[in-house]
C-alpha cells in the first residue's frame, strides 16, 4: 500500500526511533477511518433498507451478528486468500465487516425513536421517502449513530494489531517486530500508541457528535 | 469458494489430527486454556459486578474504564507479559483473562439495574436483609443477564487464545500462524472453521445453560431484548457489548 519501505527500529531505546513510532501510528489511523468509513458507506444503505422492509430487519441483525462472532484472526485468515496474503487489505475489509453490526443496529434504532409527528410532518411537507430519510430521519438518529461510531472506532483501533499474528496491521507490526526481536520499547510504545489512538478517536468523534447534534443538550442533560 | 472446501478436506483429513501437531492436541489446548481463562474471570469480575450493582456505587467508574479497556490491544499484553515469562501459558492467560473480565462486570451491573424497583422494594418489604436479598433476589433475576456476559466473555476468549499460536503455545491459532507465512488458503480456512464451530459450541452450550440455570419465572419475565444483551447491542447497552478479538 505505501511505495516507501517502512523504517525499522534501531537499537533497543527510545530515542531516534520517534519516526517508527510516527509512521505506524500515521498508518494504524489511516486504516481506522478507512475501515470505518467502509462499515459507514455500508450500513447506510442497509439501515434504509431494514427501516422500509420489515423482513430485512432480522436478517441483516443475523447476518451481522454472524460476522460479529467470527474472530478476528480468523476473519483475516478466511478474507486472505481472496484479498492476498502480503497486503493489509483483509484486515481492513474486516474491520469494516464488523462494525456493521454495530452501526446498521445504531442507524435503525436511532431511525426508529424518531417520533411520529416529525415523520408525519416531512411527510406533509411534501418530502419523498429519500429525501426523509437523508434530511430528517438519518439527523435525528444522529445521537445513537455518533454512539455506535465511537464504540466501532475504538474497537477498530485496537482490534486492527491483532494482524500482528500474521505479520501484519500497522501498529501490530511493532508488537510482531518488537517480540521476536525482544525490544521492550517498541512493545511499549505501540501499546501507548495503540491506546492513545483509541482515545484520540473517541473524543475526536464526541466532539464532532456534540457540534453536530446542539439539540440534545437543550432537551435534556444526556448527551 | 474452494478455499473453504479446501479448508473442510484439510480439516477432515484424519492424517492431520493426531500427533504433537495434530489437529486434536490443538483443540484440546484450545479448549483448556479458554476454560481456564473464562473461570479466572468470573471468580474475579462476578464479586465485583455483584459489588457495584448491589450498592450502587462505582458504576460511573466501571462503565468508563471499561471503555478505556476495550481499547487494550490483547495481542500486546500477550507480548509484553511473555518477556518477563517466556514459554509459560501464563502471558496468554493474562492477557485473556484481562479481556474477559469487562463484559462480566458491566452485564452484572446491568442485571442487577434492570430488575424492577418494585421487586427489590418487595424484597426489602419482606424484612430480608442485604445479603439476602442479594442472594436469593438479586442474583437469581440478575442471571439472565450474568449469562450473556459470561457467554460473550467466553466467545471472546475462545476467539483470542488463538494469539498463543503466535508465541508457540499451540491452540488452533499455531495453524493460522504458520499457514499465514506460507500462504497456505487450506490450513487456515480449516483451521477458521475449527475456531468458528468451537464459537458455536460455546454458544450452544451457554443456551443449554441458561435454561437449567435460570428460574422459570424469570425467563418468561425478562423481555428479549435484555436477554440478548450481550451479543446484540441496543443503544442504551451499547457498554456492556464486546467486541470480537
Amino acid at each position: 500500500m505505501l511505495a516507501a519501505s517502512p523504517p525499522q527500529w534501531n537499537g533497543r531505546q527510545l530515542s531516534g526511533n520517534w519516526d517508527v513510532i510516527w509512521y505506524y501510528t500515521a498508518l494504524h489511523a489511516r486504516y481506522t477511518v478507512i475501515a470505518v468509513t467502509l462499515g459507514l458507506v455500508l450500513a447506510v444503505p442497509l439501515a434504509y433498507v431494514a427501516t422500509r422492509r420489515r423482513v430485512a430487519y432480522p436478517v441483516l441483525l443475523a447476518a451481522t451478528n454472524i460476522i460479529y462472532a467470527i474472530p478476528a484472526l480468523t476473519l483475516f485468515a478466511l478474507l486472505s486468500p481472496w484479498l492476498g496474503y502480503l497486503n493489509d487489505k483483509p484486515i481492513i475489509v474486516a474491520m469494516a465487516l464488523y462494525t456493521l453490526v454495530i452501526l446498521v443496529r445504531n442507524i435503525v434504532e436511532g431511525i426508529r425513536a424518531v417520533p411520529e409527528p416529525v415523520i408525519r410532518a416531512a411527510d406533509g411537507m411534501g418530502y419523498r421517502p429519500m429525501r426523509r430519510f437523508v434530511a430528517v430521519e438519518l439527523p435525528l438518529a444522529l445521537p445513537g449513530i455518533v454512539a455506535g461510531l465511537r464504540l466501532a472506532t475504538v474497537s477498530t483501533v485496537s482490534l486492527i494489531s491483532v494482524g500482528a499474528v500474521i505479520g501484519r496491521g500497522a501498529l501490530g507490526k511493532m508488537f510482531s517486530d518488537g517480540y521476536q526481536r525482544r525490544i521492550a520499547v517498541e512493545l511499549w510504545s505501540a501499546m501507548f500508541a495503540v491506546i492513545a489512538l483509541a482515545l484520540l478517536f473517541d473524543v475526536v468523534i464526541y466532539a464532532a457528535g456534540r457540534l453536530a447534534t446542539p439539540w440534545t443538550r437543550v432537551r435534556s442533560a444526556r448527551a | 469458494m474452494s478455499t473453504i472446501l479446501d479448508g473442510i478436506q484439510w480439516l477432515t483429513d484424519p492424517d492431520n489430527w493426531g500427533g504433537r501437531n495434530g489437529i486434536g492436541r490443538a483443540v484440546l489446548q484450545h479448549v483448556w486454556y479458554s476454560l481456564v481463562a473464562t473461570l479466572l474471570a468470573v471468580i474475579i469480575a462476578l464479586p465485583i459486578g455483584l459489588l457495584i450493582g448491589h450498592t450502587g456505587r462505582g458504576r460511573f467508574v466501571a462503565v468508563n474504564v471499561s471503555g478505556l479497556w476495550r481499547a487494550i490491544p490483547t495481542i500486546g499484553v500477550v507480548t509484553l507479559v511473555f518477556r518477563w515469562q517466556p514459554l509459560s501459558i501464563w502471558p496468554v492467560l493474562i492477557a485473556l483473562v484481562l479481556l474477559a473480565i469487562p463484559p462480566i462486570v458491566l452485564n452484572t451491573v446491568a442485571g442487577i439495574d434492570s430488575i424492577p424497583a418494585d421487586v427489590r422494594d418487595a424484597a426489602t418489604g419482606m424484612g430480608l436483609t442485604g445479603r439476602q436479598a442479594l442472594f436469593q433476589v438479586e442474583i437469581p433475576n440478575a442471571l439472565p443477564l450474568i449469562l450473556a456476559g459470561v457467554r460473550s466473555a467466553a466467545n471472546q476468549v475462545i476467539a483470542t487464545v488463538s494469539v498463543a499460536g503466535f508465541v508457540g503455545l499451540g491452540t488452533l491459532g499455531v495453524f493460522i500462524f504458520t499457514a499465514s507465512r506460507t500462504a497456505r488458503g487450506d490450513i487456515m480456512a480449516g483451521a477458521s472453521i475449527a475456531i468458528i464451530l468451537l464459537v458455536l459450541l460455546v454458544e450452544g452450550m451457554f443456551a443449554l445453560l441458561q435454561r437449567a440455570l435460570v428460574s422459570p419465572g424469570v425467563r418468561a419475565r425478562t423481555p428479549r431484548r435484555l436477554r440478548r444483551a450481550a451479543t446484540v447491542p441496543t443503544i442504551p447497552q451499547l457498554s456492556e457489548m464486546s467486541e470480537p478479538s
